[in-house]
């Protein structure tokens, strides 16, 4: 029986051929792996369908997984890469904040001295909204440290960038965000009629 | 890249939520009542970022099914046939005849999977539509007007491959042969007849990114997939030398002719 076994005692029966080890390992990373691809894609649909196919890339690869990392830094580096075939398949792209020139696009910086409550945290439209705004070199590494709950060193691993990178890009992504919520929240006291850099086209 | 500044206080507020700081940063982080303050908003932000709906079980379950289909009958087929990818236009499948001849010829080639006496795409993509449906039906449909979820069925649409590579030397079997000789081989020295000409063309303006990485000299061959990773197969037509290159430009392996 697997019952209770560590990830890499299931990895090595499932490489040997254990149904149930594969059951076992699937079944409990699978919410996490779904809440990574979520959040990077921005729909339940994608987010499903990219899991799906992260899923079978992982059977695909699991001979070859020879534990240098463990086993979650690998299954999140493929629902990444997943997450971000999918974005690319169904041409989502997010609207780059920071490369727009138009006059509209200036980013409000963030008070962190403002106070403890960043506006919008509890819609989760508007969280949605603001991480689809967030570009992906900020995206990915704000959900593998907030989602997926990797360190600095894991995350450099899972997208092959300096760990000086990483901690950078969190730090700035979190910061769009923030920025962002803080921004939409506020747009959406304004009377309908009056157009916001949301509404624009 | 990014013109967004960063404060000061909330780098290090950030480094400090993930404890990534030094000894001498975190004690400064903590004497500060303006960083403190940044890192319980950045551990709200957190709190409400990791807090994600599960799936819907039916799409779990679905998710698994496809796995153990995959785990319960694993293929020598170099083959994996994939989600539709992009959208066939005339010039990218003219463009793109090795990737689908490949396809088409490799599952022929290597037999059925899991059991379906129909070793081609048609039987799979039939047992797989038929689980699609299936899937669909019992999971909860979108908003008015939204396609269905996408599940099972939409994962394997026959036509639209990818080659699993599992190394470099597979990686060269992708290449055309140097011979003239209108046959390409696959991983496990099977040489497969093809019976019609396929051009190597320069790579397509197709919407693979990593197309965008090829040089004027490479060629596009296969979309694959190395070591887990979506990635496309080129070959240099001056030195013969074949490279998997995933989407952000990085070369995953290379091989000599």
């Amino acid at each position: 029986m697997s019952e209770g076994l560590d990830d890499r005692s299931l990895v090595v029966a499932a490489q040997e051929g254990s149904r149930d080890a594969l059951d076992q390992l699937f079944r409990r990373h699978y919410d996490r792996v779904y809440a990574v691809c979520r959040r990077i894609t921005g729909s339940d649909a994608d987010a499903a369908d990219a899991a799906q196919d992260a899923m079978i890339l992982m059977v695909r690869g699991l001979a070859r997984f020879d534990g240098r990392s463990t086993f979650a830094t690998w299954a999140y580096r493929i629902a990444t890469n997943a997450s971000l075939d999918e974005l690319r398949r169904r041409k989502r792209r997010p609207v780059l904040h920071g490369r727009d020139d138009s006059p509209h696009a200036e980013f409000e910086q963030a008070d962190p001295a403002a106070g403890v409550r960043i506006d919008g945290l509890g819609d989760r439209e508007l969280l949605d909204g603001a991480l689809a705004t967030l570009a992906e070199e900020f995206r990915v590494p704000v959900v593998l440290r907030d989602v997926a709950d990797l360190d600095y060193a894991e995350i450099a691993e899972v997208l092959r960038i300096p760990v000086g990178t990483v901690k950078s890009r969190i730090a700035r992504g979190r910061g769009m965000l923030a920025a962002s919520l803080s921004r939409t929240d506020g747009n959406r006291n304004d009377p309908p009629d009056r157009p916001t850099h949301e509404t624009a086209p | 890249m990014n013109d967004f500044d960063l404060d000061p206080i909330h780098e290090l507020a950030s480094a400090y939520l993930d404890g990534e700081l030094s000894a001498d940063e975190r004690a400064r982080a903590e004497a500060s009542a303006e960083v403190q303050a940044a890192v319980a908003s950045l551990a709200a932000l957190r709190t409400a970022l990791a807090d994600v709906t599960p799936a819907k079980d039916s799409a779990r379950e679905a998710a698994l099914a496809a796995a153990f289909a995959e785990f319960d009958s694993p293929t020598d087929a170099p083959v994996v046939p994939i989600r539709s990818r992009r959208r066939w236009s005339t010039r990218v499948m003219t463009a793109a005849a090795a990737v689908v001849l490949v396809g088409i010829v490799g599952v022929g080639a290597f037999g059925s999977r899991g059991g379906d006496k129909a070793s081609t795409t048609g039987g799979a993509d039939e047992r797989l539509s038929d689980m699609a449906t299936k899937a669909d039906q019992e999971s909860a449909g979108g908003s008015p007007g939204e396609a269905p979820p996408s599940t099972i069925g939409s994962v394997f649409t026959g036509g639209d491959v990818a080659v699993a590579i599992d190394s470099p030397e597979d990686l060269r079997a992708l290449a055309p042969p140097t011979d003239g000789d209108s046959t390409y081989s696959v991983p496990g020295d099977t040489l497969v007849p093809i019976t019609s000409t396929v051009e190597m063309t320069a790579a397509p303006t197709a919407m693979r990114p990593a197309l965008d990485c090829l040089t004027e000299q490479q060629v596009f061959l296969a979309d694959i997939v190395y070591d887990g990773q979506y990635a496309i197969a080129a070959r240099d037509t001056g030195t013969g030398v074949t490279v998997a290159i995933d989407d952000e430009c990085n070369v995953l392996a290379s091989v000599n002719p």
